[in-house]
């Protein structure tokens, strides 16, 4: 909930600009052919606020959230909330239901609620090209410019990954490289000089994203 | 394969995990709070009907 409120806070600090040198709307202004670009981003922002707050209230009442629902389980674990994608199959109507064994749940994958520092690319996804709206483009550049992404879970399942170590101890795999192995231990002494200067990492995180934000508007 | 109680819709029930998330959730729940993790080669975009070419990266988390 701590983030849902960070998110609703960044986005106050938002509002809409005609400077190209610091907006990304070129490709939406094509799309738009001739409309008022200022009210698209209002609409936009609005319907990103009302959906968050939606989440926030616990509404879970549209399809896509009941769908969501019924394909993700959570536990605790050590205070930590971690989501469980469920193995799913169709139950005929067209719609993803989870799968079982008897009495048992099956997990499919687990997400971590951990904040991506950095990433090194090996192969670029390439994903159909989608037509989507004006609006849709809108809210996906602020989102962008918001950092929301940024929060999101990072999934492990079967075998979509090599190796994985914690706090620099190996848990499965081995690593490529010792350049690698060298810059994940730099990464993790850093970490904890961080951690030594704050009772709370996401504090930290939450203050240099808000601080971002705020060069950035 | 292992098994955790987990909340599904507002109800607990037990959900089967392979051994190898199962071991992740555990180091998990050891890790100290401002816990470091690296992956590599992590593969996204599975699934995603949409995906015509998986990504693959290297990624650090905490």
């Amino acid at each position: 909930m701590e983030r849902v409120a960070y998110n609703v806070g960044a986005m106050d600090f938002f509002a809409f600009t005609n400077d190209p040198t610091r907006n990304n709307y070129a490709d939406i202004q094509k799309k738009l052919s001739g409309g008022d670009m200022e009210e698209l981003f209002n609409e936009a922002k609005a319907a990103i606020l009302k959906s968050v707050l939606k989440t926030q209230e616990g509404d879970r009442s549209d399809g896509f959230r009941r769908g969501h629902d019924a394909c993700y389980a959570y536990c605790n674990i050590s205070g930590m909330g971690v989501t469980l994608h469920l193995q799913t199959e169709d139950d005929g109507t067209g719609h993803k239901r989870p799968a079982g064994e008897g009495d048992y749940l099956l997990a499919d994958s687990i997400m971590l609620p951990f904040f991506l520092l950095d990433r090194r690319v090996h192969v670029k996804a390439v994903y159909k090209p989608t037509n989507s709206k004006a609006l849709t483009l809108m809210k996906d550049a602020i989102k962008e410019v918001a950092g929301i992404p940024e929060w999101n879970a990072f999934s492990l399942g079967k075998g979509n990954f090599s190796y994985i170590s914690l706090d620099s101890k190996v848990i499965i795999g081995k690593v490529a490289d010792m350049t690698t192995a060298r810059r994940e231990a730099q990464l993790a002494a850093f970490v904890r000089f961080i951690c030594e200067l704050t009772t709370d990492p996401f504090d930290l995180l939450v203050a240099e994203a808000q601080a971002q934000v705020t060069v950035r508007a | 394969m292992k098994t955790i109680i987990v909340e599904h819709m507002g109800i607990a029930k037990e959900v089967a995990i392979n051994d190898q998330l199962g071991m992740i959730l555990e180091e998990v729940a050891s890790a100290k709070r401002g816990r470091f993790a690296y992956v590599e080669n992590h593969v996204s975009g599975i699934g995603d009907p949409k995906c015509t070419t998986p990504g693959v990266s290297d990624k650090w988390f905490i």
